[in-house]
């Protein structure tokens, strides 16, 4: 339904995205997912048709967006980072302009903004002016735009961003009822709300897509190792050594000293596999006892934390 | 391309700014009325108590060039800095209906004051032997006038359409409106035949010059429309080229 291939954007000589490819299929709901500056929003502009792409090209049910800009458009909801909204009008007076650019037929103008502003409970707000909304409102008001035309597709950036935990989890739980009528790309610098409403996830860091796997896959990968901390009294090059050569070791990464004349490490083996005897022994051999060793439960977090690039925390 | 067009209208009266342009034109032209038509003295002007509103009203096609602005610096500038262009830019509207919509309302508002204006004629109507005021030479006029202010508009909307900042998209359109004012004389002291030619290509006003003399001249009117085509044109290039450098 939405295939992206080899997009790639510079602004000036900025490479904000590059050469990133995926594909959702028809009825999926698909986090993007990205720290800030990755790259979503210009994702997200390029798809819609706001920017256009220095190279590559976007494809909704196999119109490009260059080259088709009406179908495209017409088969797209957009919530942009802003949501668009005109602070004076008022929320009536706004959705009846949106309709009327989205081609709604006129006949069917009241009635669909009835229906889709109940959607986003948005009924006793009708008559007041946008700009005297709260921001959540505001935001509710920027969702039910994307809505209007009914549109199959349903790009929403950042939607929760900057509102309060329960308006948070209300505009999470209308994604999630939405996902069972549209197709969604939903951006978002969380995790756990991608968890929450997405089965796809789409990990992007600095312009390049890193990961792209349904939730589930992301999980098993995850559950496959176990991790722990050990500290040891030594050297962090001595000890890392002593523990690569330990049977059953998948990965070994020095955490830094946290405690004078000791070292922190960070110690990864496969699921079910026991090294700690093991690695007590040899340890004790090279006389660098170990002082603690603490199991750590790896989430999807560490692992969006680490093909980002960003510092772990244990 | 009407709806943009309907909002665009309502949005200059919801805010003072359409109140704002009409106030303006509305004292220039009283101050005018008064000087050329209404007073004996002759003050710096030199016309007095004339029985005719063309001079009033040619003398106002520079004021109007001046306070087009008021109407002309937000329509692209704000909608980009507030990143409200998004809902247009990704709805399947063309980029020209846009334009054009955003345009007709500046224009909209235009002939408001316009029929506003009305007021000053007829009063000289009213108070003059009959046969004094030609109503067809007056209609004639204020044709002439309007398209003199379509242009300056066309202008205003591709400047607004270059920035992001209302301020900066007021001030070049102050400047373009003095250039073309003070341009052709400048131009034409210079004494070159090239920058004559120039000169005369942008005088605005001397193409306005036929219809104060009450004739719909057809180069004049192909003028007029072809610099507002052509400002309108640049304005849906503007912008759809910014979508390509994203700055
Ligand atoms: N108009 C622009 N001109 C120049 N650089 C830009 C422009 N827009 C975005 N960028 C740069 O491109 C990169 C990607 O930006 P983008 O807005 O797509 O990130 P994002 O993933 O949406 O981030 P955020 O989570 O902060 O919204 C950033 O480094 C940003 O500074
Ligand atoms: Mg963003």
């Amino acid at each position: 339904m939405i295939e992206i291939e080899n997009l790639t954007k510079l602004y000036g000589n900025k490479l904000a995205v590059d050469n990133i490819s995926f594909k959702v299929k028809k009825g999926s709901v698909v986090g993007f997912l990205g720290r800030n500056g990755a790259g979503k929003s210009t994702t997200m502009n390029i798809i819609t048709g706001y920017i256009s792409a220095t190279s590559g090209t976007a494809r909704i049910n196999g119109y490009d967006i260059l080259k088709n800009p009406r179908e495209v458009k017409k088969c797209i909801g957009y919530l942009p980072e802003r949501p668009p909204i005109y602070q004076e009008m008022t929320v009536q007076e706004y959705l009846k302009f949106v309709c009327a650019i989205k081609d709604v037929k006129a006949s069917a103008v009241s009635s669909h903004i009835e229906e889709i502003s109940n959607l986003v409970k948005l009924n006793e707000v009708m008559g007041r002016r946008i700009g005297n909304l709260s921001k959540g409102y505001q935001q509710r008001v920027g969702m039910v735009q994307a809505l209007v035309g009914n549109p199959e597709v349903l790009i929403l950036d950042e939607p929760t961003v900057g509102l309060d935990p329960k308006q948070i989890i209300e505009i999470r739980r209308m994604i999630k009822a939405l996902g069972k009528k549209h197709t969604i790309i939903l951006s978002s610098h969380i995790l756990p709300e991608v968890a929450d409403v997405c089965e796809q996830v789409v990990i992007i860091n600095q312009g390049k897509i890193v990961a792209q796997d349904t939730l589930a896959n992301l999980q098993e990968g995850i559950q496959e190792s176990a991790n722990m901390v050990v500290r040891i009294a030594g050297s962090e090059s001595a000890a890392t050594k002593q523990l690569r050569a330990l049977s059953g070791v998948k990965f070994v990464e020095g955490l830094g000293v946290r405690e004078k004349d000791t070292v922190d490490i960070l110690v990864e083996t496969d699921k079910g596999v026991d090294v700690r005897r093991a690695m007590f022994n040899a340890m004790a051999k090279a006389n660098m006892p170990i002082l603690m060793i603490k199991y750590v439960d790896v989430t999807l977090e560490d692992i969006f934390l680490k093909l980002t690039g960003a510092e772990r925390e244990i | 391309m009407w709806a943009v067009c309907k909002k665009e209208i309502q949005n200059y009266f919801f805010s003072p700014v359409g109140y704002v342009f009409i106030a303006i034109f509305m004292l220039i032209s009283a101050v005018l009325f008064f000087n050329i038509n209404l007073t004996a003295n002759t003050y710096g002007t030199g016309y007095s108590g004339m029985a005719d509103y063309s001079t009033a009203l040619q003398n106002m096609t520079i004021y109007l060039s001046f306070i087009t602005p008021v109407l002309t610096m937000r329509i692209f500038a704000e909608e980009r800095k507030n990143k409200t262009d998004q809902l247009y830019l990704t709805s399947p509207l063309s980029i020209t209906s846009v334009v054009l919509g955003k345009y007709f309302a500046a224009l909209t508002v235009l002939l408001i004051a316009m029929v506003l204006n009305l007021i000053f004629p007829i009063v000289i109507a009213l108070y003059t032997s009959s046969g004094s005021l030609s109503f067809a030479m007056l209609m004639v006029q204020y044709v002439g006038f309007f398209l003199i202010g379509a242009t300056f508009m066309a202008i205003g909307v591709f400047v607004s359409s270059m920035t992001e900042s209302q301020v900066v998209a007021a001030v070049v359109s102050f400047a373009v409106a003095a250039v073309i004012w003070l341009g052709d004389s400048m131009l034409t002291s210079l004494g070159s035949e090239a920058l004559t030619d120039i000169a005369s290509s942008l005088n605005m006003l001397a193409r306005y010059q036929s219809f104060a003399d009450g004739i719909v001249g057809f180069s004049p009117l192909i003028y007029y429309v072809s610099i507002s085509g052509l400002f309108v044109f640049l304005t849906v290039r503007a912008i759809e080229r910014r979508r390509w450098t994203g700055v």
